[in-house]
Order: structure tokens, then C-alpha cells, then sequence
């Protein structure tokens, strides 16, 4: 079986100071580590070559300093390291570093990995896209999310998996799948492993493989494709607490009662039935209504 | 045994003295693993900071002042008596110490350290970061590598140079050093904060890259032995207390309580204000002196820096990066001649402790090992300081009566605590500490 992960060098959270009042971000006092999902992204690929046999190989796309991750790649077990650049890949968004990805995973004269494997999100901007983007640039199925991955005893010798996914509000998903596929792993989905001394020393030195992305047959960047711009980056503030202020017209018994209900107005719901088309224009003026659209 | 876990040495702690160390030998040509605990050099480390004699290091690398990460160099230095309401100055500006190679620079140790441990990496050296040494390999009495907290964790040459910093754990392990008494060790507990370049440069007069460093005595700690210091940055202050950790222990006062009474001094908190705290953190230094100094070596091992207890705390003088360097560059070179020889036995590597005598290293500590008992003195650390500022008072204080010549005045109000006696004794023993 043939696996990648995908890694990226991101800043470790706990080295990051982020200035109160202008919002701006210590650059100088960033660690620069492998993000945390990636590292377990890493390691379950790791655990699953080493359970059923195969190769590993990781893939970042980074400047100089990203070697580092690719190091640890190598300490922990990845057979193989390539490291994607181009100068001007500074300025490039998730969608268009996904395309380089993509271009350099369909490079392989063989047929494209059985596995792929990213973090989920990292630690810096937490798009989430890259992952998802990779999968459809390369037409994989995948599953985002991965906070829980076994390989399961399959009788036709295959490899199937029965993968957990974080949903939202603490719900759990629960599904069987095969490869080929892609997967996007939570960083609690297991613990890294601390390489040995030599499996260390030895990644210390090893030469990593350096591609200009530029130079794929399969990748041609528009980063006027981004169809996201960031246009400002904030602390959010803590949202107000409103204060219910009963009305002074009630006796002070329906007062305290309006206090410890919580609010002076009930909660109005509105029922709205009829076919579809109305109901739909229905709700795109209420929405404008209430400011929404 | 793989070919990959032999070096021609191994330097342990990537702090000023190992990184220095680990330069000199790979720039020699020999095989150096650099190893370090932090997740990279400087990660944890504590210091002021003031790089004192950074010529020390520009010698060895010409590109230092133009690649140095060093915050400001220092023009101003100031130590301050505190009372409890009062504070007395002494303010020292000079233009001298305002060109190549300066007196001393300010520096934040994450990145200086990261900067050092870089060099040591491009003259050739293997640095091993997150990686601990947990205790040395012998071949009977002779020490022939460290074993690591890694699986398969034994690395092997024929000289190690241990640099792993204050309260180091091989050199104990190696029996060259004994265990400390809590009246030789100290805890620094230290904090960034953020002002802003233009208020520093604003509030501690201070122009360009100009930059100042001030110690005080007295109330900046209680009643706890120790001093305090406030050193700039470019954009930041670095400011803490170093206190003894027997003192510390007696009078059952936490460090951190300790530091925010000295930033609320009246003559401090104005200085402090609006500064954001960016870090804190706390470290041991070995402020024994001359009588902490460990044996500095045998078959196989040197040790240097904190690690050997070489640090000069004298009052006035906090210096220990210097030290480490020094130390480091003079283990470096002792090795390199056993390399030349084939001789690792504590006979050759005996030539260290010699080169050490020959430089500022253990001439200071020797020449000034009295100093850390008297700076110890009860007297110097409580009363005086408040005395000093008491007898300003008076000198300064206009009440409308007649005045007593500034003689008498001083001498009533130094005599009203202390006797002419104990003034005398400690006067002397002042001159002995750091005079004559
Ligand atoms: C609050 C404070 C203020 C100070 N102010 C000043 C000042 O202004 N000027 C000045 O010159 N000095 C100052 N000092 C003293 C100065 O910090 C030290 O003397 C200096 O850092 C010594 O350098 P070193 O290389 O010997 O040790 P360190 O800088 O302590 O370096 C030791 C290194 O070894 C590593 N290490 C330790 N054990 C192991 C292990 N088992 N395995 C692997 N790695 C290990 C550590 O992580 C560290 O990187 C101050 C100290 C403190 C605490």
C-alpha cells in the first residue's frame, strides 16, 4: 500500500503573542513547528504502513526552514520527503497550494497514493481547505475530521477502515470505508511518537528533495482563482450581554418573574405553510428583513 | 556501535558556552554533536540580558556586529539604593561605550542564543535539538560519551564538554561538583514587557540604539537577599530580581510576589507602566563565586559556563554570558590540543583550568571571592540602602531652620542604625570585597 501525508511547518500556538490593541502579530517570537494535526496525520500513517505493510511519503510545500518537518517525517519512519517551492508561492491561497500538491502527487509515474492524509487545520490561518481541495483536485473521496481511525479485519484481504468523525455540537460520525481516499485527521486523533537517537541523527542529516512546483507538467497557478480575500484580521471581542430590563408598567412580582425567566418579550416562532415557491420568498424577505442578506 | 553515534566530540546545552565551544571545534575540522535539550537553543533560557565584552565573540566571527541579534548597546548604567519610599542613583552615561566593540549589548536570549547555535551549525557542528543528556558513558574512569533520553540514546566520542547550564547535573554526576548550599544559589525570576521603542528611548533618555542598564539594591526585595535589575530592549524592558534561595526559603516569600512589589516601588512603577508582559520566566544562577568553582575536568570531560559555576556576581556586576563564552572558547581549544596529542586523560585536559587562570575567567572570580559574602551582608542588603537615602533626605531637605554641615548630617543618620564600629568593619570590608 502507498501512503502520503501532507505536512506544513506552522507556528507553535504557544509561542504566538498577538498585541491586544492593534491585533498584529509577534513575527520574531514565532516557533515554527509541524502542525499539530499533521504530526498525527503522520503517525496514524505511520501505524497504518507498519500494520500492513507498504511505503510512506511526505510532502510539504514550505521555504528552507520547512525542511524541519520534513526531518521529522523522516525520524518518525516516512520512507521518502519532498519538499514543493517556489518563491512566489508566498502570496499562494489554500486552493491553489492544493493544485501544486495535487500536480505533484499525479507526477508519480505509477498510479496516485492509495492513502492520503492531512491535518485538518492548521495552527496559523485554519482554512481547512487544503485537505478538501487536494481531494477534489486529485477526484478522491474523503473524510474530513478524523478523530478516530482503525483498520479492520477484511476477509477479501482488502483494507477497510472504520473511521470516527468530529461533527459539530459534540456529534460523532461512524463510517467504513476503503481506499482510495483522503483523509483530514483531528489533532487528538493520537499521540506522535518520539523518534529514536539514531532514527534522529539520521534525519538530521539527510539531504530532503527540493521540486519547483512550477516545473509540473499538471500545475499551473492562478492566484487570481482564490476566490477568498482576506480583508481584515481581528481579535474578536466578547459578545455584550444584553440585560433584560423589565417594564416598569408590571407589578414587581411579573418583574421579578420577567428577571429570572431571562428576558422581557417571549421568544416568537412563526409557522409559515404553503408551497414551495412562496415559502421560499417568504423567507429570503424575512431574511432581508432582519438584515441577513 | 554505528559509525553514525562516533563523534570527535560532543558539547552538551546550546547556551553561550556550549554553542561557542561546539563553533570553535567544528570550524577545527572535527566531527561535533551539539546537543540541547529545548526544542531549540535559547528555548529556556534566562538571562538579563547584558552581553558583557561582546568582542569577545566578534573576534571569532567578523560578521557579529552586523548579524548579531543584539537589542541596544549600553551607554547608560545606573544602580540604584531603594528605601521603602526613597531611592538614591547613581547615573553613568558615557559616549565611550557607544562604538565597536562595545561594553555591552542587551540581548534576548531565544533568539541570541538560536543566532549562536546557527554559526556552530554553518562551521559544520550536528545540532541535536529536543534532545536530553541523561548521564555520561565511562570506560572505566575515563568518559566516553553521554547517553540521551531517546531509545538507543548512547552517543560516544573521546571528549565531552558539559555546558548544561546552573545546577549542572553531569558535572555532579561526574563527581567534579559537590552539592550546593541554598547560600550559593540563586533564583532569578524575570519578565519581558512591551513599551514600545519610542517610549523607551523617551522615558530612559536614551537615543538610536543607545541603551541602558540598571541594578538596585535594598527595598527591591524585601527583605530577602538579592538585588533587582531593568535592562532595554529595542521595543521591550527586561526587568526581574535575583534572590538567594536561602533567604528566599527563611522568610517563606514567593518569587513572583517579590518582583511585582519591586515594579510597584514608587521609583520603579513609573518606569514599568503600561508595559505589557510579553514573558516570564525563572532560572538558577550559581552566585557561589570562586568557592563554587567544581573541578573542571578529567579523563574525557570539561565543564564550562554556568555549568562550572562560572559566573561573576558581584553587587554591581552580573556577568555570566561572558563567562560562558569564554569558558567555552578555552574548553574548545583544550580539546582541540588533546585531539592533536591523542591524549584525552585528565593530564592534558588539565590545560584548561590553565588557560581559564590566564584569562578574565578565574582571575575576577579569584580576585573578587570575597565579594559574594559581603554582598551577602545583612546590613548591606536592608540597612544601608535605606540609610543612604535617609541621609539624602536630609542633605536635600530645606525646612526653613538652620543647617548642619552635610558631614555631621550623613554621619548622625548612618549612626543612628549602626554603629561606628560596624560602619568602620564593613567600610573595610567593602574595600576588601571590590577596592583593594
Ligand atoms: C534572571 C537572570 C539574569 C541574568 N542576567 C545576566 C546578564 O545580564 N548578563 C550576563 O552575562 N549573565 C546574566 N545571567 C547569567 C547567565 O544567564 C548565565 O551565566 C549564562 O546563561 C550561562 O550560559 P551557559 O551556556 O553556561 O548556560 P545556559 O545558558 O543555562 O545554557 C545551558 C543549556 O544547556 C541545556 N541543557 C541543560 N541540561 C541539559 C541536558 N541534560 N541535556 C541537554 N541539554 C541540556 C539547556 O537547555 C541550555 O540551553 C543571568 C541569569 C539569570 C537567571
Amino acid at each position: 500500500m502507498r501512503i502520503a501525508v501532507c505536512l506544513k511547518q506552522a507556528p507553535d500556538c504557544s509561542s504566538v503573542y498577538v498585541d491586544p490593541v492593534s491585533g498584529e502579530v509577534d513575527r520574531e517570537r514565532f516557533v515554527q513547528t509541524l502542525n499539530a494535526a499533521d504530526a498525527c496525520a503522520l503517525e496514524a500513517a505511520l501505524r497504518l504502513k507498519e500494520q500492513r505493510g507498504g511505503s510512506l511519503f511526505a510532502l510539504t510545500l514550505g521555504p528552507d526552514e520547512s525542511d524541519e518537518v520534513l526531518r521529522v517525517a523522516l525520524a518518525m519512519g516516512a520512507d521518502t520527503v519532498e519538499r514543493l517551492w517556489h518563491p512566489s508561492a508566498v502570496d499562494w491561497g489554500p486552493l491553489t497550494i492544493a493544485a501544486a500538491l495535487a500536480a505533484r502527487l499525479h507526477a508519480d509515474s505509477s498510479s496516485l497514493p492509495d492513502l492520503i492524509f492531512c491535518g485538518e487545520q492548521s495552527s496559523d490561518w485554519a482554512s481547512g481547505t487544503v485537505g478538501p481541495a487536494l481531494a477534489a483536485y486529485l477526484g478522491l473521496p474523503q473524510i474530513t475530521g478524523v478523530i478516530g481511525l482503525e483498520a479492520l479485519p477484511d476477509p477479501s484481504g482488502q483494507l477497510l477502515l472504520r473511521v470516527t468523525r468530529r461533527l459539530e455540537r459534540g456529534y460523532r460520525e461512524r463510517l467504513l470505508t476503503r481506499p482510495p481516499l483522503l483523509l483530514t485527521v483531528h489533532e487528538t486523533l493520537n499521540e506522535p511518537r518520539y523518534p529514536s537517537l539514531p532514527a534522529h541523527l539520521a534525519a538530521l542529516q539527510a539531504t530532503i528533495a527540493v521540486c519547483d512546483p512550477l516545473s509540473l507538467p499538471q500545475f499551473a497557478p492562478d492566484v487570481e482563482a482564490e476566490e477568498a480575500t482576506i480583508i481584515e484580521v481581528r481579535i474578536p471581542r466578547p459578545r455584550p450581554h444584553r440585560l433584560a430590563i423589565p417594564d416598569s408598567q408590571l407589578s414587581p412580582f411579573e418583574r421579578i418573574g420577567e428577571i429570572v425567566s431571562g428576558g422581557t418579550s417571549r421568544r416568537q416562532t412563526r409557522l409559515l405553510e404553503g408551497p414551495p415557491e412562496e415559502l421560499a420568498h417568504e423567507l429570503v424577505r424575512f431574511l432581508k428583513e432582519r438584515g441577513f442578506v | 556501535m554505528h559509525a553514525q553515534q562516533q563523534f570527535d566530540a560532543i558539547v552538551v546545552g546550546a547556551g553561550p558556552a556550549g554553542s561557542s565551544a561546539a563553533l570553535v571545534l567544528a570550524r577545527a575540522g572535527l566531527r561535533v554533536a551539539l546537543i540541547e535539550r529545548g526544542e531549540y537553543p535559547g528555548a529556556k533560557n534566562v538571562s538579563g540580558a547584558v552581553f558583557y565584552a561582546p568582542g569577545l565573540l566578534a573576534e571569532l566571527l567578523p560578521s557579529f556586529w552586523d548579524e548579531a541579534p543584539f537589542e541596544r548597546y549600553i551607554t547608560r548604567r545606573v544602580l540604584t539604593f531603594l528605601g521603602k519610599e526613597s531611592a538614591f542613583s547613581l547615573d553613568f552615561h558615557t559616549r565611550h561605550f557607544a562604538l565597536p566593540p562595545y561594553n555591552g549589548v542587551t540581548v534576548l536570549r531565544p533568539k541570541f542564543d538560536r543566532w549562536l547555535a546557527g554559526k556552530a551549525v554553518e562551521a559544520g557542528a550536528l545540532l541535536i535539538t529536543s534532545t536530553v543528556v541523561d548521564d555520561l558513558l565511562y570506560e572505566g574512569a575515563r568518559v566516553i560519551g553521554v547517553q540521551c533520553r531517546r531509545d538507543n540514546g548512547a552517543l560516544y566520542a573521546p571528549v565531552v564538554i558539559a555546558a548544561d547550564g546552573a545546577n549542572s547535573f553531569l558535572a555532579k554526576k561526574a563527581g567534579l561538583q559537590r552539592e550546593f548550599s541554598a547560600e550559593e544559589m540563586s533564583l532569578g525570576v524575570k519578565e519581558v514587557l512591551r513599551l514600545g521603542t519610542r517610549t523607551i528611548e523617551e522615558r530612559f533618555h536614551l537615543t538610536g540604539d543607545e541603551g541602558m542598564a540598571s541594578e538596585y539594591v535594598g527595598e527591591a526585595t524585601g527583605p530577602i537577599k538579592g538585588g533587582a535589575f531593568l535592562y532595554t530592549n529595542r521595543e521591550t524592558l527586561s526587568l526581574g530580581i535575583i534572590v538567594q534561595i536561602a533567604s528566599l526559603a527563611q522568610q517563606r516569600i514567593r518569587p513572583y510576589e517579590l518582583l511585582d512589589r519591586f515594579k510597584q516601588h514608587p521609583a520603579v512603577a513609573p518606569l514599568v507602566r503600561d508595559g505589557l508582559t510579553l514573558e516570564y520566566s525563572a532560572h538558577m544562577i550559581p552566585e557561589g563565586g570562586w568557592q563554587l568553582v567544581p573541578r573542571l575536568a578529567r579523563a574525557g570531560l570539561l565543564v564550562a559556563g554556568d555549568a562550572a559555576a562560572l559566573v561573576f556576581a558581584a553587587g554591581i556586576f552580573l556577568e555570566g554570558m561572558n563567562f560562558a563564552v569564554a569558558s567555552g572558547l578555552a574548553a574548545a581549544e583544550t580539546a582541540l590540543e588533546a585531539h592533536q596529542k591523542g591524549d584525552f586523560s585528565a593530564a592534558t585536559l588539565a590545560g584548561y583550568r590553565k588557560r581559564l587562570e590566564q584569562s578574565f575567567v578565574l582571575q575576577d572570580l579569584q580576585r573578587f571571592r570575597l565579594t559574594p559574602a559581603f554582598v551577602n551582608n545583612e546590613r548591606l542588603q536592608n540597612i544601608y540602602p535605606e540609610l543612604l537615602c535617609q541621609a539624602a533626605e536630609q542633605v536635600f531637605r530645606s525646612e526653613g531652620r538652620p543647617r548642619k554641615k552635610l558631614g555631621s548630617t550623613i554621619l548622625t543618620t548612618l549612626r543612628s542604625k549602626v554603629s561606628l564600629w560596624t560602619l568602620l568593619r564593613d567600610g573595610w570590608q567593602a574595600g576588601r570585597a571590590l577596592f583593594f
